[in-house]
């Protein structure tokens, strides 16, 4: 496996991992820009919520203003009829009552006391008491339950902080908002709230300038409202897991808070993970709306399942680089085992070719279609080709096989191609760089066909077999002929015979058979020794040879007799010249051992058809004629006789 | 002559708008466009002019700026005063511009801010902005850069800003020239400075809703306007809070 793969499955992880990194980052922006969006809206949302419902009650405390200013004279049960037939219910909530506080100075106090009991209320008394300038006691709130009951009386200007509230509201002519209060009266939970007041001016156009309000202001109507119930009735639809708390002015200080909402039981505060304040200005007075987001809120918006992009993208990264070093480690595998199976199959070939090279054979590859060859450098060392040569083709390696092998080289190829025989096992001769012929073997199969079993290739071996063909043909030869002379022996000299014998009948031809027995032949291998007589009859030999034709048969059959077979167009004439002839040549003297040794033979001879049918017949033709010769004492058939055992030393 | 005096009776016929229906104006308290405290301003001014020309009869409300744009997109609302225009708001607002005015940074001295880029780039400073309010180009883009690192403080009114500015708990808010009175407390002077924005001028004008009133109605109102602009009364108007280089700065725009 390269470098370049094995790095792949690290490479497909950090890419993996960091496409993931990338995508989870992203979606973090992405639900980050989303919660944030959900959480701003939410804010909103609350602020404008309250604002709105301080709107609505602000409509009823101008409302009781109109009532008010428009019946100047009105009184209790007019003012309670009004406040009755308000729809006060959950639309409302936090506002505890609608109340009318009249501004009396100091001297006007008894009047408004006299009232009071003229209408009923004989307890009623302001309170705080004391002297003061000017007074603004509650003298009737509405509905007239316990806990409002409670506030009747009350002197708002005695307290500075309502004071601030009452005056800050004559000047506008607005809706003016207390700081936090405590409310009085039985309140089951939080008791914190605040008080409208809205200005009650005397005349039939409202003042246009503070100095106009101041001068005809006759009292305010005001409502004290229950921050709890108010809020109750707000965040219903706070979605879950923000926190929700609502300051006094804008400080976030724990003794200025009007109201906090409370979490699910499962939910337990921890870190938020968003958090903002907004200023909310109502009735020229400032809250602080604070809202906090918990898990709760970003894991119901499926924010906080980013994480799950990462974990999957890491698990899919891991998985995909699993897979890319499971693809590189199996290509890398099959590498390495087309490189085992390359390399044992190189081997292989490398110990064919050794064992081949080692056998002396050569191996060669014929491509049928186009008859090219590839071989080794055995094979052309063997077919006698030059080492730097190229690669012959058939025509050529055709063109080198002996003219007599050629047919039979061939037909045993054919034969071989079609099919006919499973392999092809050849002996021919090619030509040798030296002008001679070498004997070779060639072996080969079909390793390859085509359509309707067309030969494509042919792989074969070609062994050579010279000298295993010379060392027959060695012994073939001794088999044949005499070892001394090298003439042929009694048996192949009869076979020679009865071939001849056949053929002269079948064409009807003449055939000659001269034997020839040396006179005194053992009286010379007596006595100059066997080595002697040997090379006499060697030298014998090799004379009666070079007197006959090439197509005539000479042989050894005895000691000292020889035989010869002529054959071709012969008559008794030329017959009896080449008897003559040998007889001469026999008779010619010779030196042997640097002994001049002469001596002579004894010819006889014998025609087929006249003097004998058969071998038999004509052999003893021929031997009667021999000794008839012999006795009458012509060792030369018609030739000038000489006297016998006449030696002479050189 | 004739014709002069006749396109003029035309133009007079042309602008007066329909009356036949109360209309709706809501005020924001802001500096001296209003105030509620005194429940006056420049925008009381304006609407009282509006008032007095066209005959019609409004209702008046003080709301937050915020409630304002939803109530003029529902068609709710019919008019509005001293309004900026954005790509978003025209879709459902149409303006009568009467002046214009510039943006600037009122940033505390201790936050150590030189440039604009230097409060966008520290995350412990704030930035108090009304909400829905815009500004200018480059007013808008801090305030989103700000938000996007979550250092906004929202108010529904101006006032609780400057208290917020000096209590620390924002380092800066974004001011016009009507905050002017405000900002010429001694209080204010020392602990904070000024950063321009070098945007120019935004134009400020009567906002009206284009879902209750017709394209021919808000053509009526912004001649009401115009005729405003050219007879001087806006210049008066703006006269009365501003010193009159200012003023004429403001409306000659």
């Amino acid at each position: 496996m390269g470098l370049r793969w094995r790095g792949l499955p690290w490479l497909v992880l950090a890419a993996g991992l960091g496409l993931s990194l990338l995508v989870w980052q992203q979606q973090c922006r992405h639900e980050e820009r989303q919660l944030r969006a959900a959480f701003d809206v939410s804010l909103r949302d609350v602020g404008q919520r309250v604002e709105q419902r301080m709107a609505a009650h602000e409509h009823l405390l101008q409302g009781l203003r109109g009532f008010v200013e428009a019946y100047p004279q009105t009184d209790a049960a007019a003012l309670r009829r009004y406040v009755d037939a308000l729809p006060l219910g959950a639309d409302y909530a936090g506002l505890q009552g609608l109340g009318l506080a009249l501004l009396v100075d100091a001297a006007e106090l008894p009047e408004l006391l006299r009232r009071q009991r003229l209408a009923g209320n004989e307890s009623f008394r302001i309170w705080p008491e004391g002297q003061r300038p000017r007074h603004a006691p509650v003298v009737q709130i509405e509905p007239g339950v316990a806990r409002n009951q409670l506030m009747l009386g009350r002197d708002l200007l005695a307290e500075p902080l309502l004071a601030e509230v009452l005056e800050a509201a004559r000047d506008s002519g607005r809706l003016a908002l207390s700081t936090k209060l405590a409310l009085p009266g039985p309140q089951t939970g939080n008791p914190a709230g605040f008080l409208m007041a809205l200005p009650i001016y005397r005349g039939n156009e409202p003042p246009t300038s503070v100095t106009q309000r101041r001068e005809r202001l006759r009292g305010w109507v005001v409502a004290p409202v229950l921050v709890q119930e108010l809020m109750a009735s707000l965040y219903g639809e706070l979605p879950p897991g923000l926190l929700l708390a609502l300051y006094d002015g804008q400080e976030l200080a724990a003794d200025r808070l009007l109201y906090r909402s409370v979490l699910a039981t499962e939910d337990e505060p921890v870190r938020p993970l968003l958090q903002a304040q907004e200023f909310l200005v109502v009735g020229g007075h400032t809250w602080t709306v604070s809202l906090q987001a918990q898990p709760r809120f970003a894991s119901l918006r499926g924010a906080l399942g980013t994480e799950a992009v990462l974990l999957a993208g890491a698990g899919l990264s891991g998985l995909l680089s699993l897979l890319a070093w499971l693809l590189a480690t199996s290509r890398g595998r099959a590498l390495a085992l087309a490189e085992r199976m390359t390399r044992a199959l190189r081997e292989s070939e490398q110990r064919w070719a050794f064992a081949l090279e080692g056998a002396g054979d050569g191996v060669w590859d014929l491509h049928t279609v186009d008859g090219s060859i590839s071989s080794s450098a055995r094979w052309k060392t063997i077919m006698g080709l030059r080492p730097g040569q190229g690669e012959p083709n058939l025509s050529q390696l055709l063109a080198c096989t002996h003219p007599e092998d050629l047919p039979r080289l061939e037909s045993e190829l054919q034969r071989c191609l079609d099919g006919q025989s499973p392999s092809l096992v050849s002996e021919y001769r090619v030509a040798s760089g030296s002008g001679g012929w070498n004997w070779v073997l060639a072996r080969a199969t079909v390793v390859e066909r085509g359509e309707q079993g067309r030969p494509l290739r042919i792989i074969g071996t070609l062994s050579d077999i010279n000298a295993r063909r010379q060392s027959e043909e060695r012994l073939r030869f001794m088999a044949l002929h005499d070892p001394l002379t090298e003439l042929a022996n009694r048996a192949h000299f009869d076979e020679r015979m009865h071939f001849a014998l056949a053929n002269s009948r079948r064409y009807n031809e003449n055939l000659g058979l001269i034997l020839l027995d040396l006179d005194r032949f053992k009286p010379i291998n007596d006595q100059f020794g066997h080595a002697v007589g040997d090379q006499l009859l060697q030298t014998v030999a090799r004379r009666i040879k070079s007197s006959v034709r090439e197509t005539d048969t000479v042989g050894r059959i005895g000691g000292d007799e020889f035989v010869v077979l002529l054959t071709g167009p012969v008559t008794r004439e030329t017959a009896q010249l080449v008897a003559d002839k040998i007889f001469n040549q026999v008779a010619l003297p010779m030196e042997l051992n640097g002994l001049h040794i002469e001596i002579t033979c004894s010819l006889g001879l014998a025609l087929y058809p006249e003097d004998g049918q058969d071998e038999l017949s004509l052999t003893k033709a021929a031997d009667d004629s021999m000794y008839r010769n012999k006795r009458a004492g012509r060792r030369l058939m018609g030739g000038e006789a000489r006297a016998p055992g006449e030696f002479k030393a050189p | 002559m004739l014709l002069v005096v006749l396109a003029s009776c035309l133009g007079l016929a042309q602008a007066r708008p329909d009356c036949s229906r109360p209309l709706s104006l809501a005020l924001h308290d802001h500096g001296l466009l209003y105030s509620a405290e005194t429940g006056e301003g420049i925008d009381k001014d304006i609407a009282d002019e509006l008032a007095r020309r066209s005959g019609c009869r409004f209702h008046v409300s003080l709301l937050p700026r915020a409630r304002i744009w939803q109530l003029i997109e529902s068609g709710a609302l019919d008019f509005s005063l001293s309004g900026i225009s954005n790509a978003e708001r025209e879709k459902f607002a149409a303006f009568a511009w009467y002046f214009s005015n510039k943006y600037y940074l009122l940033v505390r001295r201790d936050a150590q801010v030189a440039r604009l880029e230097d409060f966008e780039r520290n995350a412990r400073l704030k930035l108090g902005v009304i909400r829905s309010f815009r500004y200018s180009a480059s007013a808008n883009r801090l305030v989103d850069v700000v938000d996007a690192r979550q250092g906004l403080t929202l108010s529904s009114g101006l006032a609780p800003l400057f208290k917020a500015l000096q209590a620390n708990q924002i380092q800066a808010m974004i001011v016009e020239p009507f905050d002017y009175p405000t900002l010429e407390s001694e209080r204010l002077r020392e602990l904070s400075q000024i950063i321009e924005f070098g945007d120019p001028p935004v134009p400020h004008g009567l906002i009206m809703s284009r879902v209750s009133l017709s394209e021919a109605e808000q053509g009526r109102w912004r001649a009401l306007v115009d005729e405003m602009r050219r007879d001087g009364t806006v210049l008066r108007i703006f006269e009365k809070y501003f010193k009159p280089e200012l003023a004429r700065a403001m409306v000659q725009f």
